[in-house]
Order: C-alpha cells, then structure tokens, then sequence
C-alpha cells in the first residue's frame, strides 16, 4: 500500500514535469546556433562581431559547411541565449535552431516550480516537450538535488521564460 | 563612356576651329562605375563589376578600393585619338541598420587624352578627385536557408559635384567630358537580385542614372543590365570552419548611353550601346577579398564617330573592420 503511494507519487511529480514545463536556472556553457543565409566565407566575419557582442560569449567557431556558429562561455559566465536571435538578425542573416548545453540543478519543491540556482548566474529556462525518459530523470535529479547538464534546442519564443527541449540529461561529475 | 570621349574631341575640335565630330569622354562614367563597384563590396563574395544585394552587417565597416584600367581607340578621324583612363575607387560602406547600408564612392582619376594636330601628337591630361557618389541601398526581400539566400534590394544615390569642372592646360579649358567632375548633380537607381548558395552565386542588377546639366553641357542618361555567375572552384569539399575560397566569375554588362546635350543642341554623335563580358577571380577570406577582372566589348553600338573600348582591367581589394 504504502509502495504503491510512493509509486503513484513519483508517477504524478513525473507527469508534472512533463505537462507543465520546468522552470530552472542555468548556466548555459556553449550554444550551436544554425545562421540561416550564411554562405560564404566573407559572411562569417559580421556574424562573428555581432555574436562576440552577446554576453557571457567566450569564443566563437563558425562553420561555414554546416551553416552554423558554435559559441563557448567564458570562464565561470552563462551565455545569454536571448539575444543570440537579434545579434544573427543584425549581421543580416536569419537565426535558426538554437542548440544549447546548460548546467544547473532542477528543484520541485512542493507546489512550487522547480528552481535550478547557480549563484551568481540569472538565466531560468524551462524544460519543455520532455520524452517519457528525460522526464523520469529529470524528476529524479529534482528529488536529489543533483547538478545537471542539460543538451537541448532552446525554445524563445515561449510566453514566459525560454523553453529547453532537452534531448539529453546527466549529472554533472 | 565612349561616346563621352569622343565629346571630348569634339569640343577639342571647335576649340581649334575644326569641324565638330562627336562623342564623349567617359569621365562621369568613370564614376558610375565607382558606384557600382562600390556597392558590390558588401562582406560577401560578389560581383566585381556591378552590384550585389547581399547586406552589410549592422556596425560594420568595409572598405573597397579597386584600380581600374581603361582604354580606348580605334579612332577613324584625322584626330588619331587614344585615351586611358586610371582611376582608383575608394569606397566605405556602413551598415546602418540589418537592411539599410550607405556607400560613399570617391574615385580618383588620372585621365590622358591624345589626339594628332598639326603641331604634332599632343597629350591633354587630368588627375584628382572626381565627384563623390553617396548611396543608400534597402534589402527589401530576403529569403534564407541554412547555405543560401536570395535578396533583393533596390538602391538610390546621388553624384555629388566635387570634381573639378573648370580645369585648364596649355591649349585652354579642358573639355567638359575631360574635366574631372560633371559639375552637376547627378541621380541614379536601381534595384538588385542575388541568389546566393555554398556552391555558386548569381547577382543582376538594372539601373538607371538620370544626369543633369552643368556649364552648358548634360550628358545623356544611362541605364545598364549587369549578370554575374560565380562559382566555387576551391575548396571542392567543405570541411570544418570557415576555408578560404576562391571563385571562378563570369559578367555580362550591357550599357545604354543617352546623346548628350552640349549648348541646348542634341549631339547625334553621342551615346550608344555596348555590352561586355567579364571573365574574373576571386580570392575570398573572412576578412578580406582579393578579385580581378577584365570586361572585353562584346558588342558596340555608337552613335556617330565615338571612340570604342578596348578594355577595361580591374584589380580590387574589400576588408571589413
């Protein structure tokens, strides 16, 4: 009896996380973003200055091949994943998907949208679209308040907060 | 531009007391074609003889500055005349928002007309700055996927009259199709189509140039058709990064010249139509573009005795900062 509870609790949490999205707060260490309309080695520059402007950018790799720019956090920084639309926008391109890796911990406490707290960093995103085993396992790294890292495609356009739709979660060693 | 040589001679003409023949000098030509070259310097790889609707990044800066070399000939008349023309475009571009980027076209000429008299071969010669073209070009369409895009973006500018109009020699004022500068304020539009992929790039450009009338003198409108092909000749795989390439180009340029008007009279021996094809390189780095080209006068079809074109040689160099 006492089993099944526990069971159909941790059923209903991991429900929870999967219908309403999860809030966290992250530092999000590199992001991949697909600049759409990039196709020759002289775009690569004004893209590279406008990226380099965004916060948190350490370094920038453009790959011309694949039409996309991979962007590394400085030290100790999260990239801020918000204005990386804008910044494509004015190199004159069209910002496309948005891969991102984000560290951090998921926390649900009771009735309360799950925070992930890194100090010094504030930038939330909520998980969202979850599979059936991402959301297990991001209800049990919730329940022990493990740091996480996080590899999805971030979602900006969410009335909230910007959603990530995490297609791969671990902890962090 | 060939009719505007042979204005040249005309007025070199009367001011001998010769009978007046006709033509041009291709002196506010010269500048067109700054302008034009100016706008294809864009942070892209683009065409090297005309324009191109690809953007300037917001904030960002290129500097363009080519060496054009041209030179016409094949002179019928007594006259025997031979031009050269060098000029040096200097241009800036700004882009001041993600569509709308400004040009600013400074061409500096050194011009040598040569003519038979019957004191022997004389040269008449001119160099400096001639008139500065400031331009605004609107990308009004774009359509991107992931390795290509397609743009288009009509452009408006003005000739401002900073060249000297009045300059003088030894055997008096320099004809006005000679001077550095129209001394007139001149218009110009046009719009741009570029297709753009990974692998190759189209750009065509129609414009139109409306000139007006200064000292006496208005040379005739112009209106041009130009086509570029580019296509990637190295790497011929894409790796990783962002590798240096290098371009095969083909151009096409089809240029009309209306007749001028010199002293309220239509100069029936001016103007014409010529069409040129181009085959050029490019060298393309994330900063910096290296390209050269020769434009070969395919067809030529005058008014009057104006002077054909031989050529027209160009080397260039683009940088963003």
């Amino acid at each position: 009896m006492k089993r099944g509870i526990l069971r159909n609790g941790f059923a209903l949490l991991a429900f929870a996380v999967l219908v309403a999205p999860v809030p966290s707060e992250a530092r999000i260490e590199s992001a991949t973003v697909v600049v759409e309309g990039m196709a020759c080695p002289f775009c690569a520059f004004g893209i590279e200055k406008r990226l380099k402007k965004v916060g948190g950018v350490g370094s920038i790799e453009v790959n011309l091949g694949a039409g996309s720019a991979a962007l590394t956090a400085s030290d100790e920084d999260s990239i801020d994943v918000s204005n990386i639309p804008e910044a494509i926008r004015k190199a004159g391109f069209t910002p496309g998907t948005i891969e991102v890796t984000a560290v951090g911990t998921i926390s649900a406490e009771d009735g309360e949208r799950p925070l992930l707290e890194v100090s010094g960093i504030d930038q939330e995103l909520l998980l969202v679209n979850l599979s059936d085993g991402i959301e297990r396992k991001s209800a049990e790294f919730a329940a022990n308040g493990v740091e996480v890292r996080v590899i999805g495609v971030l979602h900006l356009h969410l009335e909230e907060l910007p959603g990530l739709e995490a297609a791969k979660i671990e902890a962090v060693e | 531009m060939f009719d505007r040589m042979a204005k040249g001679s005309l007025e070199m003409t009367e001011e001998r007391g010769g009978r007046a023949s006709s033509g041009e000098f291709p002196a506010v030509v010269m500048v067109w074609f700054g302008v034009l070259l100016a706008v294809a310097g864009t942070g892209f790889a683009a065409s090297i003889t005309f324009s191109t609707a690809l953007p300037v990044t917001k904030g960002q800066g290129i500097v363009r500055i080519q060496s054009k070399f041209l030179e016409f000939g094949a002179d019928s008349s007594p006259l025997d005349r031979d031009l050269t023309v060098r000029v040096v475009p200097v241009v800036g571009a700004w882009g001041v928002t993600q569509k709308l980027a400004l040009f600013g076209i400074a061409p500096i000429f050194d011009k040598n007309l040569r003519v038979s008299t019957a004191l022997g071969r004389r040269t008449r010669s001119v160099s400096g700055l001639g008139d500065v073209t400031v331009l605004a070009r609107y990308t009004a369409v774009q359509r991107d996927r992931r390795g290509k895009t397609l743009r288009f973006a009509p452009f408006l500018g003005v000739d401002v009259p900073t060249g000297d109009d009045d300059a003088t020699d030894a055997l008096g004022r320099l004809p006005q199709p000679l001077q550095l500068g129209s001394g007139s304020w001149d218009y110009n539009l046009g719009a741009i189509v570029t297709r753009q992929t990974l692998d190759w790039q189209v750009d065509s450009s129609l414009s139109y140039k409306v000139n007006s009338e200064a000292n006496d003198f208005e040379f005739g409108d112009e209106a041009r058709f130009d086509f570029s092909y580019q296509k990637r000749l190295r790497p011929r795989e894409l790796g990783g990064g962002v590798p240096r390439f290098v371009y095969g180009v083909l151009e096409s340029n089809l240029l009309w010249h209306g007749r001028n008007e010199a002293a309220g009279r239509v100069d029936l021996d001016s103007g014409g139509t010529t069409w040129y094809l181009a085959p050029g390189i490019q060298y393309v780095r994330r900063r910096l573009v290296l390209e050269g080209a020769i434009q070969i006068p395919v067809l030529q079809d005058l008014n009057g005795a104006a002077l054909e074109s031989d050529f027209i040689g160009t080397l260039s160099a683009r940088a963003n900062f």
